[in-house]
């Protein structure tokens, strides 16, 4: 579903992302750990199209998001780290917009967008100016937009920042059940307790190189922590874990 | 815990000084620039106003009276200002701070924080009343032949107008907050001073004041302000002051009791503004928090509701809503369509009778000034609306849209409405100055050229510089890239209007000659720099925004 291949980013002499090489299959949720600063969102940014490789391609459903960005758009649904949205669009006319852009009919834009926002809990805040939203109302309604067109592969950047339990809940239960359906779902988290139980591989990047990738026991094995928790795993893949003793 | 006057100077003054110091060179130069353009108010008026006067004080007999006279027109239309701009202040200060939950929140009293909004109100809209006093002042001096006491007087004369303005004001304002949204109460104010403004400049033009130069017309208005009996009544404070400032020094103990009878009534009121009104501010304020409980709501225009969804609606509908609702656009909007009524109508009372040269002759310049009226439409709406739109531009650009289409919605959504003004205003020019042959063809090339070049310029400027720091229009407007987009538009109306002065001269030339002999550098050398000219403005402004879509992954 999602194929990256020697994927490199570079800002002027600074190499953001170094050669990434990944492989995510249907019916996935990957999450993508790694410090501040490892290029998890840069990485994201250019799966998205929203970015373009210095080198190395991206394949979305196979087809190369450098060639023909469009065409591979069509059955992505993105959520960004912040969800900064139009604030002076309402709600319903940001899930229109979104809609409109991705060629859906007015008809199926009111009963999709209306299931959505009956599911996050924002049927009350329709008609209200996204300005006006909190930030964790505003996460569930790019989520919504991110759904309206029924993707099949799902991007993330951190989709859980802002959320209440709840809503935490709710979503982690949605990925689940996308997965589930067949649909490949690729996010970034800091949580490690949520990536834990969510996700079904994991990669772990840290200077723009992935240094450990695969399920939770083959990383846990990898990092030689067979019996330890994903925190301890991570500091010690990642090198945080001499921060503490030197402190 | 400071008092209300410590506040003033710690959250006002203080930051204001402090901002003043440690700001750049880029700042204090616009600060300069500021400063100067109002001395330069000032000099003006002060220019237009003193030979007025002066004639007016020559009148024998009832020079005085007709100075006297117009001295209290003048302080009466200040002093309704002063109360009107106070009423916006102190609804927008009392009611809308942001830092009104920081202080009420916490144990600081909240008469002290009203005081301190109360006298940051009447401060803020004391400079108006200077602004135009001051050199109607420095005019009347000179008209009167007074000396600087005199001047320092009148200076300090008016001063009990702010306090009794800002009372006055503060009185509705806290009433109509008790009961009604005082973000309706802010925007029926600025609609209302909106439609006045607009209102006034439409009369003034009508009147045309600067016919008062003419020494026959000046001598009728003389007659007919001598004739005109005002109410002048006791009870009001603009008489007060106007009695203060023309007896001194003549009848110096009379212009004391006036003064002193305007301070004790502005004191007066404002300590029983500030004892009535003070203890009574938290109750109105947290009745207002309450009924702004409900946000702005997206009620979309009916018209857009009825055009079908597809790619280009659904960004050129996002691109209407996004123009419709910044902020303060609206009363923006209102000035500029009295800039064109004005422009429309002077363009029509231009004494150009048949004289065919002079026509030919100001064409080209009339072109200019339809165009500037394009570049001030172009700068304050379509480049702060591509400016202050990047934060959510990821919904677009993650959807199946390529980068062409997005950008050339963008370009359209812009070229059109310029487009439409400008030929509308040709449309205006045209019977007036009848242009022919080669001048009719540059007309129609710049009327319709033009705004599809300031459409490119200001959008793919707009996006190639857009803003992140901010949400507000005035910013992206006043900020260096809006003054250099402003810039580059007055050159590239300005480049192509020269470039076609050597064929117009060189048609007029061969219509003089009888020997059909064409100098064909006229036209080959303004032609090639001409489409040079527009193939820069129509490409570099995309390029750019490309660049930065590219670099930035928008």
């Amino acid at each position: 579903m999602i194929q990256l291949k020697g994927l490199i980013k570079e800002y002027g002499r600074f190499r953001a992302v170094d050669g990434l090489d990944l492989d995510v299959a249907a019916g996935q949720v990957y999450g993508f750990l790694g410090p501040n600063g490892a290029g998890k969102t840069t990485t994201i940014r250019m799966i998205t199209g929203l970015l373009r490789p210095s080198a190395g391609q991206v394949l979305v459903h196979g087809i190369d998001m450098g060639f023909e960005p469009e065409k591979a758009k069509t059955n992505l649904g993105f959520v960004p780290d912040r969800p900064e949205l139009f604030s002076y669009l309402s709600v319903i006319e940001t899930l229109r917009l979104v809609g409109g852009l991705r060629g859906l009919s007015d008809q199926l834009i009111e009963t999709r967008g209306a299931e959505w926002l009956r599911t996050f809990d924002l049927e009350a805040w329709r008609d209200e100016r996204v300005g006006q939203l909190s930030h964790g109302m505003r996460q569930k309604l790019s989520l919504a937009c991110a759904l309206l067109h029924q993707p099949s592969v799902l991007v993330l950047d951190e989709p859980m920042v802002g959320l209440d339990p709840k809503g935490s809940r709710q979503v982690k239960d949605l990925l689940r059940g996308l997965a589930a359906e067949g649909r490949t779902v690729f996010l970034s988290i800091h949580t490690l307790e949520i990536a834990e139980v969510l996700c079904d591989r994991l990669g772990i990047l840290l200077g723009g190189r992935l240094v450990a990738e695969g399920t939770v026991a083959q990383i846990r094995e990898r990092a030689g922590l067979s019996g330890g928790d994903l925190e301890s795993v991570f500091l010690r893949l990642t090198g945080g874990e001499r921060h503490p003793q030197g402190a | 815990m400071p008092g209300s006057l410590g506040l003033l100077a710690r959250v006002w003054i203080q930051p204001a000084w402090s901002t003043l110091r440690r700001s750049g060179l880029g700042e204090r130069v616009r600060l300069l620039v500021f400063a100067l353009s109002g001395l330069a108010f000032i000099g003006l008026l002060y220019g237009l106003l003193k030979p007025v006067l002066v004639f007016f004080a020559s009148q024998p007999e009832i020079g005085s009276l007709l100075v006297d006279k117009l001295i209290y027109l003048v302080f009466s239309f200040l002093f309704g200002a002063l109360a009107f701009s106070a009423m916006i202040g102190l609804n927008g200060r009392l009611f809308r701070s942001d830092d009104a939950a920081l202080f009420l929140g916490t144990s600081y009293p909240a008469c002290d924080y009203f005081t301190f909004r109360y006298w940051q109100a009447c401060v803020a809209t004391g400079w108006m009343l200077f602004l135009f006093w001051l050199p109607l002042l420095l005019a009347l001096r000179h008209a009167r032949g007074a000396g600087w006491g005199w001047f320092f007087w009148g200076l300090v004369a008016p001063l009990p107008l702010l306090p009794l303005a800002t009372s006055l004001a503060l009185l509705p304002v806290m009433l109509v907050a008790r009961w009604f949204p005082t973000r309706l109460f802010q925007r029926g104010l600025l609609g209302f001073g909106a439609l006045l403004a607009v209102s006034l400049v439409t009369l003034l033009r009508w009147i045309q004041p600067e016919r008062l130069s003419q020494p026959k017309n000046a001598v009728s208005a003389a007659e007919f302000l001598a004739q005109w009996a005002l109410p002048t009544p006791d009870w009001s404070p603009a008489a007060w002051v106007v009695r203060a400032v023309s007896y001194f020094p003549e009848r110096m103990a009379e212009a004391w009791i006036w003064f002193a009878v305007a301070c004790f009534v502005a004191a007066l009121l404002t300590w029983a503004c500030l004892r009535v009104l003070g203890p009574r501010f938290l109750d109105t304020w947290l009745r207002q928090q309450d009924r702004m409980g409900g946000p702005a709501r997206g009620g979309q225009p009916w018209l857009l509701n009825r055009v079908p969804r597809s790619v280009w609606s659904a960004l050129l509908r996002r691109d209407i809503l996004a123009l419709a609702r910044q902020k303060g656009q609206g009363l923006q909007a209102l000035f500029l369509s009295a800039l064109i009524l004005v422009y429309i109508f002077n363009l029509q009372r231009l004494p150009l009778g048949d004289d065919e040269g002079l026509k030919g002759m100001l064409f080209l310049p009339s072109c200019v000034f339809s165009q500037l009226i394009v570049i001030a439409v172009a700068a304050r709406f379509v480049f702060p609306t591509q400016s202050l739109d990047l934060k959510g531009i990821w919904l677009i650009q993650s959807a199946p849209v390529s980068r062409g289409q997005f950008l050339l919605a963008r370009y359209v959504f812009a070229a059109l409405p310029l487009t439409l003004l400008s030929v509308c205003l040709g449309a205006f020019a045209w019977p007036v100055f009848h242009p022919q042959g080669v001048s009719a063809l540059a007309g129609a090339l710049i009327y319709i050229g033009a705004p599809l070049g300031l459409a490119s310029l200001n959008a793919g400027l707009g996006i190639a510089w857009a803003r992140q720091d901010t949400i507000q229009a005035e910013d992206a407007i006043t900020g260096p890239s809006g003054v250099l987009v402003m810039g580059l538009s007055f050159v590239y109306v300005l480049a192509q209007v020269v470039l076609w002065v050597p064929p117009i001269r060189e048609a007029y030339r061969l219509s003089l000659s009888s020997r059909f002999q064409i100098q064909w550098w006229a036209w080959v050398a303004p032609g090639l720099l001409w489409m040079a000219l527009h193939g820069w403005a129509l490409v570099w402004p995309w390029r750019r925004a490309v660049r930065r879509m590219q670099n930035e992954g928008l």
